[in-house]
């Protein structure tokens, strides 16, 4: 059949208007592939950050107000609390497991980086563990052993059973040996270090004291409960949960998305009635032409389909040229909203030493991932909503009686 | 024994105007045997295009029935009213309403494409119906490009695309010089000849009346022998 080549031509006729009504789809286009880059950036970045964040659905760590003495700067070891903490947290109902944490910043081999104390066992307990790629994680008989990030290994071009040498705050200086490296996929996590606790209490001189009690709750659902359990009977201590922040972070995300699906949707809504009023003027203008194909034989499907063919065509160049804006968008965007996201999120108790090795995780930048699905949902969607706002006008056309669209000039 | 074609019985057609019954056609009753060459004349509102317009499938009667090869059109859905226009009419109008945006090629292709003939086999008909008409060489020009006498030869070409029975023509010399119009009469009555093909003509133009193998006159809505 000329459907297509009737569509095109009468397109091509009229190309301002063409260009004009295209556009009013690209607006929309562009704006959700923008928003479905987002959001899958999003939640490549939410799902990082519960990995990253392990079993923990605790933290207790001291909540007194840190008086200006000894934090020592750079080498700074955050408010402590007593070890034995611990077991009394661990009596609490609901509660599954504590592992205490001594964490402080320091050098190893001169890169300076965060140290995490711990106990092995009740910390794979608590987190479900570190992933290990190369070697073994620290046991209960540890001494002297460090497990080092990826990045951390790679910047201090280190290998699997060397010594390194750790360097603190008082200028105490202990050789330690790789026995493990870990990877998480978040270059600023793989520059921690781990070390066990007794190892950790020893070189800061921070006997019997921990800066962290990772709790981990029988149930999900008992994390709020537990964190007020906690904090009441507790003085002192404050306490916060990873998973809130995550959920409270998602949400936030969430309600981004909406804003942006409103706004894109509308767009396209605007659009597709764009598209359905150039659509009736080329049914009008060419009345004519309808009543002669009628009159040479053609039927109301016949009609129907050279219109919807030509709506077709301006929702396929409206998603066409939205895609490639959207593309275009996508890397702009970032860059004008950088400020929006790692303000927006890092009032939510980030303040926290215990967060420290998270921290990467939360203030990095979203950065939009373009995906083949996301390219080719805002592609079709162009088609479909082309398709729909060109039923009305081509079923309008189909209809016409040949006789009076034969008067028609 | 020649084999009628078309028979119309009492056809009537009333428009309505406001709160007025116009009256297009008044119980005409005609008999067109294949082969004949028929033409209809009438002073301008006599409902010559209205009778025209019915036997072509295109208008339904007030009243009346039509019968073309034994089948009362009146009767025909919408769908098989459109069948009936692409395979067994061709039609050709005084304005000659080609299709602006399609060459001459094309426009001769637009039937055939709509009774679902396969892409190069209807070129080869285009060509060869073009040929016939003697605008083998203007086969790639749009009608903007086209003389009037020449749209009028691409749009005979178009009505013959399907091998139509009749062929109905309104005016179809009206906008022509007498040169294009004998022209144009030439190819109908080579057509008339070579095909056997029954021509309906509406026409006050007497170089095709002249050509014409019956004439009638219509009259306030009645037809009369002329």
């Amino acid at each position: 059949m000329f459907t297509w080549s009737l569509a095109v031509r009468n397109l091509k006729r009229r190309k301002l208007r063409t260009g004009l009504t295209a556009s009013g789809i690209v607006v929309g286009i562009s704006m959700m592939l923008m928003l479905l880059s987002l959001v899958s950036g999003m939640e490549a970045q939410t799902r990082s950050m519960v990995r990253a964040l392990g079993g923990v659905d605790i933290i207790v760590s001291n909540g007194t107000i840190p008086a200006r003495e000894g934090m020592g700067g750079f080498f700074g070891i955050a408010r402590t609390l007593n070890e034995s903490l611990a077991q009394i947290i661990g009596q609490i109902p609901g509660v599954y497991a504590v592992s205490p944490q001594l964490s402080f910043s320091g050098y190893i081999d001169g890169v300076r980086t965060t140290i995490y104390g711990i106990n092995p066992n009740s910390y794979v307990e608590v987190t479900g563990g570190l992933n290990i790629v190369s070697g073994s994680f620290l046991s209960e008989n540890s001494k002297n052993e460090i497990v080092l990030g990826r990045a951390l290994m790679d910047s201090l071009n280190l290998t699997l059973g060397q010594d390194v040498t750790l360097e603190v705050s008082q200028g105490e200086r202990r050789t330690f040996r790789v026995i493990g490296i870990f990877e998480t996929g978040i270059v600023f996590q793989e520059y921690a270090s781990y070390i066990t606790l007794a190892d950790a209490q020893n070189i800061t001189g921070q006997n019997g004291l921990v800066t962290q009690i990772l709790v981990k709750c029988e149930d999900p659902s008992l994390v709020s409960d537990v964190s007020s359990l906690i904090s009441s009977s507790i003085s002192g201590v404050r306490v916060s949960s990873p998973t809130t922040i995550v959920q409270q972070a998602s949400q936030m995300l969430n309600t981004l998305t909406l804003f942006f699906a409103t706004i894109g949707l509308v767009a396209l809504f605007a659009g597709s009635f764009g598209i359905i009023n150039t659509m009736i003027m080329s049914v009008t203008e060419r009345t004519r032409e309808i009543g002669i194909l009628k009159a040479i034989g053609a039927k109301n499907a016949d009609i129907m389909k050279i219109f919807l063919a030509e709506a077709l065509l301006i929702g396929l160049m409206g998603g066409g040229f939205g895609v490639i804006t959207g593309i275009v968008l996508t890397y702009v965007f970032p860059m004008l909203t950088s400020g929006l996201f790692s303000s927006g999120i890092s009032p939510i108790g980030l303040g926290n030493p215990g967060f420290r090795g998270f921290r990467g995780a939360f203030s990095l930048n979203i950065t939009p991932t373009i995906t083949p699905i996301n390219i080719a949902l805002c592609f079709s969607l162009g088609a479909v909503v082309g398709i729909l706002a060109g039923l009305y006008p081509a079923w309008h056309a189909s209809r016409m009686k040949p006789v009076e669209a034969l008067k028609h000039a | 024994m020649p084999k009628t074609i078309i028979r119309a019985i009492g056809l009537s057609k009333i428009y309505r105007r406001g709160k007025i019954n116009v009256p297009a056609l008044n119980g005409v009753n005609l008999e067109v045997t294949h082969g004949e060459i028929v033409g209809i004349m009438g002073p301008s509102g006599s409902g010559k295009t209205t009778l025209l317009n019915i036997i072509g499938g295109l208008d339904k009667p007030t009243q009346g029935k039509i019968f073309v090869d034994g089948v009362d059109i009146t009767l025909l859905n919408e769908k098989d009213l459109a069948d009936y226009r692409l395979k067994k009419v061709g039609f050709i109008f005084q304005f000659y309403n080609l299709i602006p945006t399609l060459t001459a090629i094309e426009n001769v292709e637009v039937p055939m494409a709509l009774a679902g003939l396969p892409k190069n086999e209807r070129r080869e008909k285009a060509l060869n119906l073009l040929r016939m008409v003697g605008l083998e060489s203007r086969a790639d020009h749009k009608p903007d490009e086209l003389s009037g006498g020449e749209q009028q030869r691409v749009a005979i070409a178009r009505a013959l695309a399907n091998n139509p029975s009749i062929v109905l023509a309104d005016e179809p010399t009206g906008d022509l010089d007498s040169k294009s119009a004998m022209a144009f009469m030439k190819i109908v009555r080579d057509l008339n000849k070579r095909n056997n093909q029954t021509f309906i003509i509406v026409t006050h133009d007497p170089l095709v009346v002249e050509q014409c193998t019956r004439i009638y006159t219509i009259r306030d809505g009645r037809l009369e022998s002329a």
